[in-house]
C-alpha cells in the first residue's frame, strides 16, 4: 500500500514540474517535408524564425517555413490532470467495492492506479482534440506576410 | 495452459520484434482526405534498478534461488512514436526486453509491452503487460505502470522511468534509465 502510495507520489510530482515547466511548444513544416517538433520559439528575426530544439538553437528561414501550429501544454496537461483525478476516483471505488463484495482480492489501490493511468491518457487525447491550436498555413505567403503572421500567433497565445 | 502460454509469449515477442520495421500503419485515408503523420524510432538501450518489496511468494522464490530483493536489469528499448499532425501530444508503443539479476550468477529474462502517451515536454506515462521468467510459476504475467521523463540533450533522448509491475505473487517497483538516439521524422 505504502509503495503504491510512493509511486502515485512520483506520477503527481512529475506532472506538477512538468506544469511549472516550458508552456508554448512550436511545430513547424518547412518546404521541403522536414518537420519540427516541440521547439522552443527563441526569436522572430526579419528573414527567420530561431527556436531551440532540445537543447540546440536552429535558425530557419521564414522562406521555408510552410506551415506552424503553437500549442500551449498547459491545456494538456489540465486535461491529463482531470482524466487521472476522476480515474483514481472511479478506479478507488470500483477497487474497494470490487473487495467487499469479495469479487476481487487485489488491493484497491491497484485498480486506482491503473483507473489513474487509463483516465490520465484519456484525458490528455480529450483536451488535446478539444481545444486543437490551429495549424497556420504560411504557404505561398512572402517573408514579411509570415513574419506579420507568427509574431500575431506568438503574441495570441502569450495573452 | 502450457500452450496457451507459449502462445501469449510468441505474439508479445513478435510484436516486439516487428516494432521497429512497421511503418504501414502510420498513414491513414479518411473520407478523401489523406490523415498524415510524422513516425520516430527512439529504440536504445537501457539499464536500471528493481526493488520487490514485503514477505510475498516472488520474494520467497528469489530467496530460494538466492536472489536479494534489489535486482540490476539491463535491456533494449525497442519504440515507436506517432506524432499526429500538429504535434502535441505524441502516441508511443514500446517493447522491453530485459535480463535482471546478473550480480547474482543468474538471468531473469522479462518482456515488457508498453501502450502510451509523451507530452511535448517530454512526459510520459502508460501501461502495458509484462512477462517474467522465473517467478513462482516458472513464469508469471504482471500489469506494468509506468510513469517518466524523456530530456533531451542535442539530439539525444534521454528517458528516466518510474516502473511498477503488480500480479498476486507480489509487486516490483523499478527506476529505468537509457539512452536513444532521435532518428529523423519521415
Amino acid at each position: 500500500m505504502k509503495k503504491r502510495q510512493w509511486f502515485m507520489g512520483i506520477l503527481v510530482g512529475l506532472v506538477v514540474s512538468s506544469m511549472s515547466a516550458q508552456n508554448q511548444y512550436l511545430w513547424l513544416k518547412l518546404a521541403d517535408d522536414r518537420v519540427v517538433i516541440n521547439a522552443a520559439f527563441q526569436e522572430l528575426t526579419e528573414e527567420t524564425i530561431v527556436v531551440k530544439s532540445g537543447m540546440k538553437k536552429v535558425e530557419f528561414s521564414l522562406s521555408e517555413v510552410d506551415r506552424i501550429r503553437v500549442i500551449r501544454q498547459s491545456e494538456i496537461l489540465e486535461g491529463a490532470l482531470y482524466g487521472s483525478a476522476i480515474g483514481f476516483g472511479a478506479g478507488t471505488a470500483i477497487g474497494f467495492i470490487a473487495q467487499s463484495n469479495g469479487t476481487d482480492k487485489q488491493n484497491p489501490m491497484s485498480s486506482a492506479l491503473i483507473f489513474t493511468v487509463v483516465g490520465g491518457v484519456v484525458g490528455t487525447v480529450k483536451s488535446a482534440f478539444e481545444k486543437p491550436d490551429p495549424i497556420i498555413d504560411l504557404h505561398g505567403k512572402n517573408v514579411a506576410q509570415k513574419r506579420r503572421i507568427i509574431e500575431s500567433l506568438l503574441l495570441q497565445k502569450q495573452e | 495452459m502450457k500452450t496457451k502460454f507459449t502462445f501469449t509469449l510468441l505474439a508479445l515477442l513478435a510484436v516486439v520484434l516487428v516494432l521497429p520495421s512497421t511503418k504501414t500503419f502510420a498513414q491513414t485515408k479518411e473520407y478523401g482526405l489523406e490523415t498524415s503523420f510524422a513516425e520516430r524510432d527512439l529504440g536504445g538501450p537501457r539499464f536500471g534498478i528493481t526493488y520487490v518489496p514485503g514477505n510475498t511468494a516472488l520474494v520467497d522464490k528469489l530467496k530460494e534461488k538466492g536472489i536479494g530483493t534489489t535486482i540490476s536489469q539491463f535491456g533494449w528499448h525497442f519504440e515507436y512514436q506517432i506524432i499526429p499532425e500538429g504535434g502535441g501530444p505524441s502516441f508511443i508503443i514500446q517493447g522491453v526486453p530485459m535480463v535482471g539479476g546478473v550480480e547474482y550468477g543468474t538471468l531473469i529474462p522479462a518482456v515488457t509491452l508498453a501502450m502510451g502517451i509523451r507530452l511535448p515536454d517530454g512526459l510520459e506515462f502508460g501501461m502495458g503487460p509484462n512477462i517474467l521468467f522465473g517467478g513462482p510459476k516458472g513464469a508469471s504475467t504482471s500489469l506494468v505502470v509506468a510513469i517518466g521523463q524523456s530530456f533531451n540533450y542535442g539530439g539525444v533522448s534521454i528517458p528516466l522511468n518510474f516502473v511498477l509491475a503488480t500480479n498476486p505473487d507480489g509487486n516490483r517497483f523499478s527506476v529505468v534509465f537509457g539512452y536513444a538516439i532521435a532518428k529523423g521524422i519521415k
